[in-house]
């Protein structure tokens, strides 16, 4: 079955317009960057691609991000990393936080590779202070290092460890992206779904669970910690939230994001019910913002 | 196995900067220097227990008989460098940035020594070469080296 009506059929009715929602997937996601501020300022940048004619939309709830087009591929703010190309949907986990990270002292990105958050984290810790950016998968690492040198990323050291064997630990900010069906980034890669199937939605969501009860328990009291994924599935998404919800101290707060259009954490799924505070998470659908699809909530370890 | 950089070698490293760029040490106070494998030192962050990780920041220079300061450092740092500093014009930025190596007019080099030298074109850091007269030598790493288009 094609995965614009598998996704459409599953999802359509959380959606409030299955249509423009199964639209939206079928149309190509539009070239995005951050400007990464430990190099270079929204201004020079803004200056310096004015002057090659290449046009630049601004991002109303990210002041460093533009969407623009490929030419901007080729400057040489892409090669000395003063521009750093990602999807719009992977700013939200920072700009989350932001206010946090101002006094933030330990933060982990838990799931880093290939650093999309972990140099975005960096810039706007000012490269200052610690970054702990772990990835379980080796290989993944070398993106991730790169990235870490291209950025001027100095304030982050790596680790290479199952997260759930992570040693004790302390940290008082978490970011969590954790591996997921990556339903949500169909425009993105039309592959995304070949291995798609609701054995590995449940698969994912197991891990997940344990990966969010593992993550938690590395949170300082008073901690932060953010959760996200790029799948629609509510048995990744809120299902995973809710057992948190459930089994320990935490809770979640609001999300604001100005200028983004945004639906809530859904309460119910199919026969299942979740905590009712997912409510306060945040889902963006691909129609919303012409982006990829994404969920994210915010918790505290009280 | 990565080590906090012996005071030493600490020392001299600052001192060969400070000597060859005029970049003050001050600079890096919210990092810390690191030692690894064959005299490879790295700049990260302080404070840090050092049995958990694979690696800390990232490599800013080499020690050995002659110190030698990464491409890194100078797209990092290089905008502080009073010394030594190579301006090149549009054409020669961009053949640099291809991995070319250059030969440059004597008004480009009057104002640096033979040696390690930044490489500049306007107000941006492109990384370090090693300059020997008119001749300046590429030490862009292959992995950043790229076609540009727009400078």
């Amino acid at each position: 079955m094609n995965p614009v009506n598998i996704l459409k059929e599953r999802y359509g009715d959380l959606t409030n317009d299955s249509s423009e929602f199964s639209t939206s997937l079928q149309q190509p996601l539009k070239k995005s960057f951050r400007v990464n501020t430990s190099k270079s300022s929204v201004e020079k940048v803004k200056e310096s691609f004015d002057k090659y004619g290449i046009e630049l939309q601004g991002v109303k709830w990210c002041s460093e991000a533009f969407t623009t087009s490929r030419d901007a591929l080729a400057s040489i703010e892409h090669a000395l990393g003063h521009i750093y190309f990602q999807e719009l949907t992977s700013l939200l986990p920072v700009a989350a936080i932001k206010d946090v990270l101002e006094n933030a002292q330990n933060v982990l990105d838990a799931c880093a590779a290939p650093g999309s958050k972990t140099t975005h984290l960096s810039a706007e810790m000012k490269n200052r202070r610690c970054i702990v950016a772990n990835d379980a998968d080796r290989q993944r690492l070398r993106a991730l290092r790169f990235n870490l040198e291209k950025t001027g990323s100095l304030n982050v050291v790596i680790s290479n460890k199952d997260l759930l064997r992570f040693p004790d630990s302390s940290f008082d900010v978490i970011i969590l992206d954790v591996p997921c069906s990556a339903e949500g980034i169909l425009r993105k890669n039309a592959g995304a779904m070949e291995r798609w199937s609701l054995q590995r939605i449940a698969a994912c969501a197991a891990l997940q669970k344990k990966l969010i009860l593992k993550a938690f328990s590395l949170l300082e009291n008073g901690g932060t910690m953010i959760y996200s994924t790029c799948t629609f599935a509510p048995e990744e998404n809120e299902s995973v939230l809710s057992e948190l919800l459930e089994k320990t101290s935490a809770k979640t707060e609001n999300i604001e994001f100005d200028g983004l259009k945004s639906s809530k954490g859904v309460d119910e799924w199919l026969k299942a019910s979740y905590n009712s505070d997912v409510k306060k998470a945040v889902r963006i659908w691909p129609h919303q913002n012409d982006t990829s699809g994404f969920f994210i909530a915010k918790v505290v370890k009280c | 196995m990565l080590a906090v950089l012996h005071e030493k070698q600490k020392s001299e490293l600052l001192e060969f900067i400070k000597e060859r760029f005029e970049i003050n040490e001050n600079v890096f106070t919210d990092h810390e220097f690191y030692s690894g494998h064959k005299g490879k030192v790295f700049l990260g962050p302080t404070n840090i227990g050092l049995d958990n990780y694979l690696s800390v920041g990232f490599e800013i220079a080499r020690l050995g008989r002659k110190i030698k300061l990464s491409s890194s450092f100078a797209q990092l740092f290089g905008l502080h460098a009073k010394k030594n500093a190579l301006y090149l014009t549009k054409e020669n930025a961009i053949n640099y940035m291809n991995g070319y190596s250059l030969i440059l007019e004597n008004s480009e080099t009057e104002s640096c020594s033979n040696g390690l030298v930044f490489v500049f074109y306007q107000g941006l850091a492109l990384g370090s070469g090693l300059l020997v007269d008119t001749s300046l030598k590429n030490m862009l790493p292959k992995a950043k080296r790229t076609e540009i288009r727009f400078i």
